[in-house]
């Protein structure tokens, strides 16, 4: 695997899981990797909300949350916006067929995970994300 | 000529008693009774007599007659036919009365025995209807049997069903209470130490992150006992019923402002399964009052009544329409019920709406070995 490009400004994610304390977590080890959080969702209703005002990079949800549960959070986001690219991540790890049904979800993460591949699969989707755009450019 | 006639006569009428004799005894078939050949002869006997008679009066048949013509010669004839005949007639008719005797005799016995057939038939008709009914009545009564039978066993399926699906129940929210509690707190606790990894490679302090990571272990360890406790209080096994219930009411009551009192008061242990079951339904019962009750006080009674142990959850609360099937199902009524059914017990709810609940209790035989129960 080659390392992915330094991004020339630092990269905008949004964080949604219902644990706080997986959150601070997330939010630490982001932010000491360059990336900025520019917003935290507890729940798939609050994860589209912030996702259509803030316009994140890439969003880095929890697949089982309460109210609206990160896969049909997920297609929501697809919808509204299509091409912010996904990294679904999640304690169970038998969902990723779920997962791999919506085309915008870049990959899935079991937690408990280093922490590191949680950080460059993020980069990794930004750039997969960059390309699919350059392509669809007419 | 009066003789001829008077002869004749005569002779007419012994053979037609003679014709007479042998057509009834062709027909009737009495050629091998006793007595009759002699009576054929006797009667023909005396009809060859009379034709003799006659004959006397014919001078030219008189020629073809062996015995002379004088009158005592005729006389004679006549008399010895007579005679003969008569004797024959006479034989025959010694034979043939007892005979008849016999006969009358022979359907008397008949009638007699056909009667007394009768009565036999009667009293074993009596007889067999009486077995006949008794037979009806036991083939009814194994219908029944074997109706309740069939019965027991359906509900018995349908016991063991629920249970494997009360089993897999209790599994399935165990898996998400492990999936949300400490498998998560875990994998955020990986995530800090990464986080601490990055920041001390970087020279940064990491006394923060040390403190909340030795935090998260240390609830998600309670947490994990707690859900040990749920599975099986060792309390149960090491202390008894009383003890178990106050850790119990302790736990379950926690972060309520419910008053409770609980009062154990037994002589001595009942059989191990006796306590889980009365250790489980007050569990339950006490989980549906801070739950639904919307009560001040909660009462936990456990005594025992002889060779019986009566546990008793009152609650001063909201009740519930204790007639109504949704009662039943929304507080897992049928899961205490069958519980205390299970081991010999019965289980009573008296609520009303406004008037608080009552769960009630009662296991008889509470105190005896299991292989002494079943043996009694």
């Amino acid at each position: 695997m080659s390392a992915p490009a330094r991004p020339t400004r630092a990269l905008r994610v949004l964080v949604a899981d219902d644990d706080p304390v997986i959150r601070e977590g997330l939010r630490g080890i982001l932010h000491d990797s360059g990336m900025s959080v520019v917003g935290e969702a507890e729940d798939g209703e609050q994860a589209i909300e912030l996702a259509t005002v803030l316009h994140p990079d890439v969003i880095l949800m929890d697949l089982r949350m309460p109210f609206l549960d990160g896969i049909d959070a997920a297609r929501t986001v697809n919808q509204l916006l299509p091409g912010t690219p996904i990294v679904m991540l999640s304690a169970y790890d038998d969902d990723s067929l779920q997962a791999a049904a919506i085309p915008q979800i870049f990959c899935y993460l079991v937690k408990g995970c280093r922490a590191d591949l949680i950080v460059e699969m993020i980069a990794r989707a930004h750039e997969w994300a960059e390309k699919e755009r350059a392509l669809s450019v007419p | 000529m009066v003789d001829i006639v008077t002869e004749s006569i005569r002779a007419a009428v012994g053979a037609a008693l003679l014709g007479f004799l042998l057509w009834r005894g062709r027909r009737d078939r009495l050629g091998s009774q006793r007595g009759w050949r002699l009576l054929v002869i006797g009667f023909a006997l005396i009809l060859m007599g009379e034709v003799l008679d006659i004959t006397d009066n014919f001078e030219r048949l008189n020629r073809f007659v062996l015995i002379g013509d004088t009158e005592t010669e005729a006389l004679l004839e006549k008399v010895a036919g007579y005679l003969i005949g008569g004797f024959f007639l006479f034989l025959g008719a010694l034979q043939w009365i007892p005979l008849v005797g016999e006969l009358r005799r022979s359907k008397e016995e008949i009638r007699r025995h056909s009667e007394h057939l009768e009565e036999l038939v009667e009293e074993r008709s009596v007889d067999l209807r009486r077995a006949n009914a008794e037979l009806t009545a036991s083939k009814q009564e194994l219908q029944h049997a074997f109706d309740q039978l069939e019965s027991f066993h359906v509900d018995q399926q349908r016991f063991v069903s629920r249970t494997l699906e009360a089993t897999e129940a209790e599994r399935r929210r165990l898996a998400v209470d492990l999936h949300d509690g400490p498998v998560q707190k875990l994998a955020a606790l990986g995530l800090t130490l990464d986080h601490m990894k990055s920041r001390a490679s970087r020279g940064q302090s990491t006394d923060e992150l040390v403190r909340r990571a030795r935090d998260l272990l240390f609830s998600e360890i309670e947490a994990l006992r707690k859900m040990m406790v749920e599975l099986r209080p060792p309390a149960l096994d090491a202390r008894g019923l009383a003890a178990a219930l106050e850790d119990c009411v302790g736990a379950t009551l926690q972060g309520t402002e419910l008053e409770h009192h609980l009062e154990v008061t037994m002589s001595r242990r009942p059989r191990s399964e006796v306590e889980t079951v009365l250790y489980r339904i007050t569990q339950e019962a006490l989980t549906n009052v801070v739950r639904h009750a919307a009560a001040s006080v909660v009462e936990i009674h456990v005594q025992d009544d002889g060779d019986a142990v009566e546990l008793q959850v009152r609650d001063d609360g909201v009740g519930y329409d204790g007639a109504s099937d949704s009662g039943r199902l929304r507080f897992g009524l049928t899961g205490m019920r069958e519980r205390a059914e299970l081991v010999g017990g019965e289980l009573r709810i008296e609520s009303a709406v406004g008037k608080g609940t009552r769960v009630v209790v009662r296991i008889p035989r509470a105190f005896q070995a299991t292989e002494e129960r079943m043996s009694a």
